[in-house]
């Protein structure tokens, strides 16, 4: 569990993080997204008891990150975006090292049985200086679980994985996220797509935007739009779909398709087709467009853009 | 305290897999062996012509190779100390060390403490020197325990070696600290039931001295790197600092008089040892004076650690 409060922290004189509100619960996996910058990394540490915040509260695992630091500490499963690792220790070394830090008994079964989680069982006693990059993120990723955290937050947990890996990497972090609470930081939008049940939205230091990946998409558009492709008299086509009921916003797109959109709940899809068809028109091609998460993400972190969201979260 | 040790552990094995270590211990042990071999050499050749230039001949003693120990250690320590919390800064395990579940004081003993007993595996070589002396002072008497003591020694260096060479770490320690403490318990039997030979309750003195010399060379070390995240600068500092502490605050003495004197000759690390427990007297204010460095540079550690979440 992860309870943010008006978390605030300043560089100096620049203000990295204002006044940040969230939370997390436990069985969620939390997605953090946000371009170079957005000062998630900044966020992380604070919550993982690295560095104080100047101003705020964050409470993880139920403990607050500055007067109980070490209660956290104990508690949070961290994967720093440098994974860093002793290169000249082996694989088992370096966990066994960080479970006897944490005080597990047994550590070096319990070293034995992360590596396994990880697919890296047959790595143990090479050295990590020796294992490729995908590799040592898993021994990081290894690392952060060895003593089954109840918080687990991981900062950019699947760069410099192969596309195999990746997918491995995933479904261990929603394995996980099934009864811990997970937050994670990333820049690849489809990752928080298939993974977050959350995601929040930051930039320069602030939460733009909050909600499942679904709820985000359908809101920022606010209605559905349509593309249509047809064969016939172009130049009259948007004539023609004006007059239909519900229709709004006809654009002729560059491709030869129009595409125009309807409110959520007045399908006006088959009154279409029926007109269209109607009018003399070959009908080839009618297609929802969704906006994908990377248009939303950007359009969210443009510079000049009023916020659309339904909670007011976090703006001064 | 217990996190401490694990950092210690961790430590002291890091020390193992290093070449800058096996060249401090190789420089350290080659310079004492050759020193060691002149000053005998020196005492049988004075013995041999009856008297040196300076008057009679005299039996040589640990000393030398106390001072040279220490000389050593100002050289070398910078180069153990240098990487234990700028590397880690480098490599950006700091930050999995501060978010660990230990406390920043435990990292700064920690890594103190793995430095101070590879430094001891070094000193435990240097047993050999006093049991070799007290040979040579005391022909005939007692020649077949001593011939013994010598070989156990050699033997149980020769284990520990093998044992932290080959990753047996933890028995290797087991045979260092086992080492150490019957050395100790043999140097305080033969002080008290004392037969011709060295003097051992000067070495005894002498061996305490140099372990808190080297107590307070690395808590100074360690918290020198903790200021940098560059192990070169680090280093340079720490020589600097190191010179300036044993040699130059004597020199300052020398051209100050009244209180100033005092006050600098107390600061002077040297003198400390070579005043003191060179010459058999183990007092409270030499005690007192490494004891506070020490803390002096495990604090520096600490405050610098943790004034690194603030920045």
């Amino acid at each position: 569990m992860i309870r943010v409060e008006n978390l605030t922290k300043d560089y100096g004189s620049r203000r990295a993080i204002s006044g940040l509100n969230f939370e997390a619960e436990q069985g969620e996996v939390v997605g953090f997204l946000g371009p170079n910058g957005a000062e998630e990394t900044t966020t992380i540490r604070i919550l993982t008891g690295y560095m104080p915040p100047t101003d705020g509260t964050a409470i993880v695992a139920g403990y607050d990150v500055v007067n109980e630091s070490l209660e956290v500490r104990r508690r949070v499963g961290y994967l720093p975006e440098t994974v860093p690792l002793y290169t000249d220790m082996t694989a088992v070394d370096y966990l066994q090292f960080m479970a006897d830090l944490r005080h597990i008994p047994h550590s070096k079964d319990r070293a034995y049985e992360a590596l396994k989680t990880v697919g890296l069982e047959n790595r143990a006693e090479s050295y990590i200086g020796s294992l490729s990059k995908g590799m040592r993120q898993r021994v990081g990723l290894a690392q952060a679980l060895i003593h089954q955290p109840e918080v687990l937050i991981l900062d950019e947990p699947t760069i410099g994985l192969d596309p195999a890996q990746v997918v491995e990497v995933r479904n261990v972090i929603k394995d996980i996220g099934k009864q811990r609470t997970v937050l994670l930081s990333t820049h690849i939008l489809s990752e928080a797509q298939q993974i977050c049940d959350r995601v929040l939205i930051i930039n320069k230091g602030k939460i733009v935007a909050e909600d499942t990946p679904e709820n985000l998409q359908s809101r920022l558009t606010g209605s559905e739009r349509v593309s249509l492709l047809v064969r016939g008299e172009m130049d009259e086509l948007p004539k023609v779909l004006n007059k239909i009921k519900g229709v709004q916003r006809v654009e002729s797109m560059p491709n030869g398709s129009v595409e125009f959109q309807f409110a959520p709940g007045q399908d006006v899809r088959p009154e279409v087709a029926k007109t269209v068809i109607e009018a003399g028109y070959d009908l080839l091609e009618m297609r929802p467009v969704g906006m994908s998460l990377e248009e939303i993400f950007l359009e969210l972190t443009r510079e000049d853009r009023p916020v659309r969201r339904n909670k007011s979260r976090g703006e001064p | 305290m217990r996190n401490a040790w694990v950092i210690a552990r961790r430590e002291y094995n890091h020390y193992f897999s290093t070449t800058v270590s096996y060249s401090v211990a190789l420089t350290i042990l080659f310079v004492l062996g050759a020193i060691f071999f002149l000053v005998l050499n020196q005492a049988i050749q004075n013995a041999f012509n009856g008297g040196s230039t300076a008057g009679a001949a005299v039996a040589p003693d640990i000393k030398v190779i106390a001072v040279w120990f220490t000389i050593m250690s100002v050289l070398t320590v910078p180069a153990l100390t240098m990487r234990l919390i700028s590397d880690e800064n480098r490599m950006g395990t700091l930050e999995l060390l501060l978010t660990a579940p230990l406390q920043d004081w435990e990292l700064i003993v920690g890594k103190w403490l793995g430095a101070l007993l590879f430094l001891l595996t070094i000193l435990a070589v240097t047993l050999v020197y006093p049991i070799i002396l007290n040979i040579y002072e005391t022909p005939g008497t007692n020649l077949q325990w001593q011939v013994l003591s010598l070989i156990i020694l050699s033997i149980a260096l020769i284990a520990m070696f093998w044992n932290l060479v080959i990753g047996e770490r933890l028995r290797g320690l087991f045979i260092l600290f086992g080492i150490w403490i019957v050395a100790i318990i043999a140097a305080i039997l033969l002080y008290k039931f004392t037969v011709p030979g060295i003097d051992w309750g000067l070495t005894l003195s002498i061996y305490i001295g140099l372990f808190l010399v080297c107590a307070a060379f690395l808590a100074i070390g360690v918290g020198m790197s903790s200021l940098f995240s560059n192990q070169i600068a680090a280093f340079i500092v720490t020589i600097l600092a190191f010179v300036f502490l044993w040699w130059i605050l004597g020199f300052i003495t020398e051209f100050t008089q009244g209180i100033a004197s005092g006050i600098f000759g107390y600061l002077d690390m040297g003198s400390h040892f070579n005043n003191d427990f060179i010459a058999g007297t183990i007092d409270l204010p030499d005690l007192i004076y490494y004891l506070s460095l020490t803390a002096l540079g495990l604090f520096i550690g600490t405050t610098a650690v943790e004034s690194r979440r603030w920045s």
